[in-house]
């Protein structure tokens, strides 16, 4: 067993939290700063992009950099809790049936495992008044602790039934200890790009939720509703459609690409 | 070969008691689709998109993921990714997208009725397709290149070498044989997840489909046309789903891995 991972698993991983990190950072500077405060009508609305709006401004007159920031971060935060949630709930689950009952089905593609159940499930809470924030964070995280059971089960299995487990046991290591030095480090890596796969399907269908008007409401300003407000002005002003979803595409795919460079580097141990 | 029936029988008894739980959590659902009147108007405009965009998915997904396992090395792994990227567009944003480059050239919003003529209607769908099919497609390459599954090793192929058939040849018969059950269950998920994904891309294209009158229904607070829709809408996609299993068993039964 060599101790080094190759290093491109490690270059793809690293690159990809990179600039999740860059992403998520300029979201959360929004709370304390953004170019231009980003309150509506605190400029001419819907002007051209420029040196005093780098994106132009929205038909509000709200700067669209400074909208940009902030919207990202509503969403990212949605999509955060309800992976959290999606996890404590999935990954015991998964290590139960993992235990119990050996290996499930392989690993699934966890978007669009999630998105059809997340878009019905979306439409019956949006139908019944429930509290928007409330609605994609259940529409999200009852479809996503499924996908993470599934999948912490695939990875827990080989693991769990691996003999250099059994050999810790016999050797009179009790379960936490056996759990601690043997199945933490092996499975951890596949853990944390389970998550991250499940945090850009999460902010892809925080995005859709919120276009379709099932998501965050008219006051509150994610991605989606960046989207929803642009559409009609789209053949005017493209940038107010491009950006938008530019910033959630951009985020998923360093998420992903982040997760497969973890599981390539997990391969290269193992 | 016993096993192989039971866990179809297991997956067919599974999407029923589903179904029958739905039922039940929605009263008079199945009243409501009547009362509600047949949506035939508007199953004509998703039923036509949903075909277009899961044809396009599939020999677009197919075509990927034959190339990248045929050719192998770099270019899979390439094609993986492009693959994966592919299939984290977001529909809806993609169709926005289309909108803005092609609204010129197709006609980009709005349903031209089959009564006016079926070219002016498919014109329509044409984008909304595109939106729709590419993302899938994507995803759709991804499961397939899985299923042929890994590089075919030499000793694999040893016995057809025999029967003096070429390596080449050899090679292809094993990942298409691999390949070959999980295929219409592939095609009956991706025809149901393109189903439901029509939701938020007629809404973009302003199609009077199914889709838009679940939405509709939602935002309205509609609960009994919302009842009535979402039921339609979920039993398709079942029975798409089951369709796609009954062919896998029709498969493993030709090829003998029933009997």
């Amino acid at each position: 067993m060599s101790a080094t991972p190759p290093p491109r698993g490690r270059l793809q991983a690293g690159s990809g939290v990179a600039l999740a990190a860059i992403i998520a950072l300029l979201a959360l500077i929004s709370l304390v700063w953004t170019p231009h405060g980003g309150v509506p009508g605190s400029a001419t609305a819907l002007a051209e992009p420029g040196a005093a709006h780098w994106l132009g401004t929205d038909q509000t007159g709200r700067d669209v950099v400074s909208a940009l920031m902030s919207a990202t971060l509503t969403s990212l935060l949605l999509a955060w809790f309800a992976t959290l949630v999606s996890l404590v709930v999935g990954i015991p689950l998964g290590t139960l049936l993992a235990a119990r009952l050996g290996p499930g089905a392989t690993r699934q593609l966890v978007l669009i495992g999630i998105l059809p159940a997340a878009l019905c499930l979306g439409a019956i809470f949006g139908g019944l008044r429930l509290q928007t924030t409330l609605s994609v964070f259940l529409a999200i995280g009852l479809p996503g602790a499924i996908a993470a059971t599934i999948g912490s089960r695939s990875i827990m299995a080989p693991v769990l039934a691996a003999e250099y487990v059994a050999a810790a046991r016999l050797a009179g290591l009790g379960w936490l200890g056996a759990g601690q030095r043997h199945v933490v480090p092996m499975v951890l890596p596949g853990l944390i790009a389970l998550g991250l796969d499940l945090l850009a399907a999460a902010l892809l269908i925080e995005v859709t939720l919120s276009f379709a008007g099932l998501g965050v409401d008219g006051s509150g300003l994610s991605l989606g509703t960046m989207l929803r407000d642009g559409q009609q002005l789209a053949q005017a002003r493209p940038l107010l459609v491009v950006a938008p979803g530019a910033v959630a595409v951009v985020t998923a795919l360093a998420l992903l690409m982040a997760a497969s460079g973890l599981r390539e580097t997990r391969r290269g141990i193992a | 070969m016993l096993v192989a029936v039971g866990r179809f029988a297991g997956v067919v008894a599974f999407s029923w008691l589903i179904l029958f739980v739905l039922l039940h959590l929605l009263p008079n659902a199945g009243a409501d689709v009547l009362a509600v009147q047949f949506p035939a108007d508007r199953l004509a405009v998703t039923l036509p998109l949903v075909l277009m965009a899961g044809i396009l998915a599939l020999l677009l997904g197919a075509g990927i993921s034959l190339l990248a396992a045929r050719i192998g090395g770099a270019a899979d792994r390439l094609l993986g990714g492009m693959a994966t990227v592919l299939s984290h567009l977001p529909p809806f944003w993609l169709g926005l997208l289309l909108a803005l480059m092609l609204a010129g050239m197709l006609p980009a919003g709005g349903f031209m009725p089959w009564s006016a003529g079926p070219s002016q209607a498919l014109a329509s769908l044409v984008l909304p397709a595109l939106a729709l099919g590419l993302p899938h497609a994507g995803e759709f390459a991804i499961r397939l290149r899985a299923a042929f599954g890994p590089e075919v090793e030499e000793a694999e192929i040893r016995a057809l070498r025999i029967g003096g058939v070429t390596p080449e040849r050899a090679r292809w018969s094993i990942s298409w044989n691999r390949a070959l059950p999980n295929l219409p269950q592939l095609a009956g998920r991706l025809l149901a997840t393109v189903l439901v994904g029509a939701v938020v891309v007629e809404n973009v294209f302003y199609l009077p489909g199914l889709g838009r009158q679940v939405l509709g229904a939602a935002l309205a607070h509609d609960l009994p046309a919302l009842r009535a829709s979402l039921f339609l809408l979920v039993v398709i996609a079942a029975v798409l789903m089951l369709l796609g299993t009954l062919g896998r068993l029709a498969v493993e039964w030709k090829s003998g891995a029933l009997r």
